[in-house]
C-alpha cells in the first residue's frame, strides 16, 4: 500500500465531505425553516423576523454557508435551535449509544448470517437452503420500523420478556439489536451464500478435496478465505448502512443515539443539528469505506491499488 | 367596577360551560395545601419534548408544557379555565387604560427569594425589550405602554388602548413570571441551564432530546403537588408510547392517534383523559387559485360535501366533534345554537351545478403529513376531506407537506385552492377573528375581505365592558355562520391516556393540550 494511495484517498474523502456539506446545507433549507415551525401561528411577521435574526438566519445563504464551514472546520457546528445546546456536543454525547447498538447488531447479524450463508451454500437446494433464502428475503424486504414494532408487540407485551424501549447496556439492548441485526443480516447472508457457491466450485477447492483435506477444512479455510472479499465488502457496506437502520431503530425503541436526534432535527428543521449529524454520519461512512479499501490490500495481495 | 366584580364576570363569561360552584371548589383546591408529603414518580411519554426554559424568550407555544411546572403567571390555566394565580385580584380604570394587579403575598421562588412586583415588571419588560425574541412581543407592544411598580405587591399596566383580551387570551394572561434578582445574577444562558420560578415543580434534570425531570416544590403557595417527581420522556413512535403504558413503563401518554386510541379504549387498564376544546379547525379557500369560492353557493356546497360526523367518529375516535363555528364552546365570544350543516352530497352537487361548476373541476388541496397543534390525526382527516370533495365531482390535486413546509407555505401566503387550518388554544374569539377572518390576516391567503369583520375586530379589541365585547364577537359569529367564509370542521380535545392502576382521577386544563395540570395528579393507592 503506497503512501500515494493513502493520501489520494484522503483527499478524495475530503472533497466528498465538502460536497456533502453543500448538499446538506442546501437541502435543509429547501423546505421551511425552524422558526416558521417553532413560532406560534399567531406570532407577527416582525416577531418572527426578530427571532430569525437572532439565529443568524436572516443573512444571505452564501454568508450563512461560509459561517457554517468556517466554524465546522473548528469543530463548532453551532447551537441546536430546538434544544439550545451545542450540536456537536449533543452528537458526541449520543455517539456511544449508537456505537454500542451498531456493534451488537453487527455481531448479531454476522453470527446469524455467516453460518446460515455458508451452510446454505454447502447444502445448496436443500430445504435448509430454501428456508435460508426465504429468511433472507423476508429480512431484506421487511421495513425496519415494522419489524421493531412487531418485536415490541410479541416480546414486550404478549410475552413480557424485554422492556419496550429506553437505554441500558443490558436487556434493553436485545430488541433493538435483533431489529437492526436482522436489517444487516439479510444482505450478508445472501452474499455469503453466493460467494461460497463460487468458491466451492473453484479449482483450488477441487484440488484440496482430491488431496484428502477434511471437508470442514475445505469449507472453512480453503473456500471461506477465498470468499472473504465479497463478504467483507458487503459487511463493510452494511456497517455503514447500519447508520441508516439506526435512525429508524433508535426512533422505534427510543434509543438515545444520533439516529434518533437526527430524524428529530430534520422534522424540526433544526439546521445546526441536521448539518452536524449528517456531516458526522458522512465522516463515519467515509472512514469505514477507507478502512475497507485498505483491508482489501491486506486480505488479497493481488489488489495493490498501484497503477503502473 | 370593583376587582371582585371583574373577577366574577370574567370567570362567568370565559367559561360558559362551568357552574360557578365548580369554580369555588376548584379555587379552594388550588389554595389548600395538600395534606400528605409528595411521593411517587410519574413518567409521561410524549411525542415531542420542549427544553427551552426561559419564558421571556418564548419562541414557540410548545414550551408551555414545561413552563407550567416551573412557573406561575399572574393568571394560571386549570381544568375550569383561567384563575388568578400570582395576581389575587385586579381593578381596571374607568377608561380601561390602566390595570392594577394586587399580588399574592408570601410567595417564594424556588431558590427562596420572595416574589414581588419587581419580578412582574422585570418579566414584562424583558418580553417587550427591543432585543426580545418573544413570539408575542408585537401583541404586547401594540397594547402595553409600560409596567409600573406601585408598591411591593401592586403592579400597574399602563395601556395604550383598553386591552380586555389580556385576560381571555392564554398567550398574554399566562406569561410566566421570572425572578428579577436571580435572572440578573445568572443571565439568560444561566437561566436556561437552571430556571427558577414560583411554580409547583422545580427542574432537576435534563437529557437533551430524551427526558426532562421535575421534582415537587414542597413550599408551593397553592399547596405541594401530590407526586414527588415527574419525568417527561420523548418517544416519537406512537406504538412504543402505547406499549410503554401497557407495560407500566409510562403512567401517562400523550400524542394519541386514531387506531391507538381505539386500542386504548378497549383496554380496561387505561383511562383516556382530555383537555377539553384545545383545538378548532376549518376549511379555507385561496380565492386566487380557486376564484369560484367567492360564490357563497360553492362554499356552502363544500360544507355539505364534508362528512364531519363520520370523520369525528371514525377517524378521531370521539376526540373531536363536528363544529358549528370556528369558536368552540370554550372560546370567549362563543354563540350557542348555530346550525350544524349536515352531510348532504346530493345537495352539494346541486349547489355546485347551480354555481356553474361542472364535475371534473380541478382544485388543489393541501394534505399535511403530520398533525399540527391540538387536532389529532390530521393526515387521515384531510385524506377523508379530499375524498368527500371527489365524491361531489371535484378532481382533487393533493399537495403533501410536512409541518415545516406547510408553515412556510402558509406564512408565505401561498396555500392551495382549498386548505385546512387549525387553531390551537382557541380561548379568545377576538384572536380567532384576528387569525382567520380579518382582511389583513396572514392565514387566509388574503382571501377574506369582509368590512363587518374588520370593524368587529377593531371594536371588540378596545371594548372594556366584557358583556358588550362578548356581544360583538357573537354578532360576528352569527354573521359568519351565514357567510361561511371559513367552513368550520371539528372541535377537538387533546386526549391523554393514563394508567388506571397508577393514576387517580385527574383533569388536564381547559382549552390547551400543553397545560396538563400535573400538580393535581395523584397516584392511586
Amino acid at each position: 500500500m503506497s503512501l500515494r494511495f493513502v493520501v489520494g484517498r484522503l483527499l478524495q474523502a475530503l472533497l466528498t465531505i465538502l460536497l456533502l456539506s453543500v448538499i446538506v446545507f442546501g437541502l435543509a433549507r429547501l423546505s421551511g425553516d425552524p422558526i416558521n415551525l417553532m413560532a406560534p401561528m399567531e406570532a407577527s411577521p416582525e416577531d418572527i423576523a426578530t427571532i430569525r435574526a437572532s439565529f443568524g438566519l436572516d443573512k444571505p445563504l452564501p454568508v450563512q454557508y461560509w459561517y457554517f464551514i468556517r466554524n465546522a472546520a473548528e469543530g463548532d457546528f453551532g447551537r441546536s435551535i430546538k434544544w439550545d445546546r451545542s450540536a456537536a456536543g449533543m452528537l458526541i454525547e449520543r455517539f456511544p449509544a449508537t456505537i454500542i447498538l451498531s456493534i451488537t447488531s453487527m455481531l448479531f447479524g454476522l453470527l446469524l448470517a455467516l453460518p446460515v450463508g455458508i451452510w446454505s451454500a454447502v447444502k445448496r437446494d436443500t430445504w435448509f437452503d430454501n428456508v435460508g433464502k426465504i429468511v433472507a428475503l423476508a429480512g431484506q424486504s421487511m421495513p425496519t420500523f415494522w419489524f421493531g414494532i412487531l418485536l415490541i408487540l410479541f416480546f414486550s407485551l404478549y410475552i413480557p420478556l424485554f422492556p419496550t424501549s429506553g437505554y441500558g447496556i443490558d436487556i434493553h439492548l436485545v430488541l433493538p439489536t435483533v431489529t437492526l441485526g436482522a436489517f444487516v443480516a439479510a444482505s450478508i447472508m445472501r452474499v455469503t451464500r453466493s460467494a461460497m457457491l463460487d468458491a466451492l466450485e473453484a479449482d483450488y477447492v477441487r484440488t484440496a478435496r482430491s488431496k484428502g483435506v477434511p471437508e470442514w477444512r475445505v469449507i472453512l479455510v480453503h473456500a471461506l478465505k477465498n470468499a472473504a472479499i465479497p463478504i467483507l465488502t458487503i459487511t463493510a457496506l452494511q456497517a455503514a448502512t447500519i447508520l441508516r437502520g439506526a435512525v429508524v431503530t433508535e426512533t422505534v425503541f427510543s434509543w438515545p443515539g444520533i439516529g434518533k436526534i437526527a430524524i428529530d432535527a430534520v422534522y424540526g428543521r433544526d439546521f445546526p443539528l441536521v448539518q452536524a449529524s449528517v456531516m458526522f454520519m458522512g465522516v463515519v461512512f467515509l472512514t469505514i469505506n477507507l478502512l475497507v479499501d485498505m483491508a482489501y490490500v491486506l486480505l488479497d495481495p493481488r489488489i495493490t491499488y498501484l497503477r503502473k | 367596577m370593583t376587582a371582585v366584580e371583574i373577577r366574577k364576570s370574567w370567570f362567568g363569561l370565559a367559561r360558559p360551560l362551568v357552574l360557578s360552584l365548580a369554580v369555588a371548589q376548584f379555587m379552594s383546591m388550588v389554595t389548600t395545601p395538600a395534606a400528605a408529603e409528595p411521593k411517587g414518580d410519574v413518567v409521561i411519554a410524549m411525542p415531542q419534548l420542549s427544553q427551552l426554559f426561559d419564558p421571556t424568550a418564548m419562541i414557540g407555544a410548545t414550551p408551555h408544557m414545561v413552563y407550567d411546572y416551573i412557573f406561575d403567571g399572574l393568571i394560571n390555566l386549570g381544568p375550569e379555565g383561567k384563575y388568578p394565580a400570582l395576581a389575587e385580584s385586579w381593578t381596571i380604570s374607568p377608561d380601561g387604560k390602566q390595570i392594577d394587579f394586587k399580588l399574592r403575598q408570601g410567595v417564594k421562588f424556588q431558590n427562596g427569594d420572595p416574589f414581588s412586583a419587581e419580578d412582574v415588571k422585570f418579566t414584562f419588560d424583558r418580553v417587550m425589550a427591543p432585543d426580545s425574541t418573544h413570539a408575542y412581543r408585537r401583541g404586547f407592544l401594540d397594547s402595553m405602554e409600560r409596567v409600573e411598580v406601585v408598591d411591593p405587591f401592586t403592579v400597574r399596566f399602563v395601556l395604550k388602548e383598553p386591552w380586555p383580551a389580556f385576560f381571555t387570551t392564554a398567550r398574554y394572561a399566562l406569561t410566566p413570571i421570572v425572578p428579577k434578582k436571580y435572572f440578573e445574577q445568572v443571565g439568560a444562558k444561566g437561566f436556561q441551564d437552571k430556571p427558577i420560578g414560583t411554580g409547583p415543580f422545580t427542574l432537576v434534570g435534563v437529557k437533551s432530546g430524551e427526558w426532562t425531570k421535575f421534582q415537587a416544590n414542597e413550599n408551593y403557595w397553592g399547596g405541594a403537588p401530590h407526586i414527588k417527581t415527574v419525568t417527561q420522556r420523548g418517544v416519537s413512535e406512537p406504538f412504543t408510547r402505547y406499549a410503554m403504558l401497557e407495560r407500566g413503563e409510562a403512567d401517562i401518554v400523550s400524542g394519541l392517534t386514531g387506531p391507538l386510541l381505539e386500542r386504548i379504549r378497549g383496554n380496561p387498564g387505561i383511562r383516556v383523559v382530555s383537555s377539553r376544546y384545545s383545538g378548532t379547525s376549518g376549511i379555507l379557500f385561496n380565492k386566487e387559485l380557486f376564484p369560484e369560492a367567492a360564490d357563497r353557493r360553492v362554499r356552502l356546497a363544500i360544507a355539505y360535501a364534508i362528512d364531519r360526523k363520520e370523520i369525528a367518529e371514525k377517524i378521531q375516535g370521539g376526540v373531536c366533534q363536528p363544529a358549528t363555528s370556528m369558536f368552540t364552546p370554550g372560546t370567549f365570544g362563543y354563540l350557542a345554537g348555530l346550525p350544524q350543516i349536515p352531510y348532504d352530497p346530493a345537495k352539494a352537487k346541486a349547489l355546485l351545478a347551480e354555481a356553474g361548476i361542472k364535475p371534473g373541476h380541478k382544485v388543489t388541496f393541501t394534505i399535511q403529513t403530520e398533525s399540527f397543534a391540538a387536532v389529532p390525526n390530521v393526515p387521515q382527516v384531510l385524506e377523508a376531506v379530499a375524498g368527500n370533495l371527489e365524491a361531489v365531482g371535484f378532481v382533487v390535486e393533493r399537495k403533501s407537506v410536512d409541518n415545516a413546509a406547510w408553515l412556510s407555505m402558509m406564512r408565505g401566503g401561498k396555500p392551495t385552492g382549498i386548505f385546512y387550518s387549525p387553531i390551537s388554544i382557541p380561548d379568545d374569539g377576538g384572536e380567532v377573528l384576528n387569525s382567520y377572518f380579518v382582511s389583513w390576516s396572514g392565514w387566509t391567503a388574503k382571501s377574506i375581505n369582509v368590512s363587518e369583520y374588520d370593524e368587529a375586530f377593531k371594536e371588540q379589541i378596545k371594548e372594556p365592558d366584557l358583556e358588550k365585547r362578548k356581544m360583538i364577537l357573537q354578532h360576528f359569529a352569527k354573521l359568519e355562520s351565514e357567510n361561511l367564509e371559513d367552513i368550520p370542521l371539528l372541535w377537538c380535545d387533546t386526549p391523554f391516556a393514563a394508567s388506571t392502576k397508577r393514576i387517580k382521577a385527574w383533569q388536564p386544563s381547559l382549552g390547551s393540550g400543553y397545560h396538563m395540570n400535573m400538580k393535581q395528579v395523584e397516584l392511586a393507592k
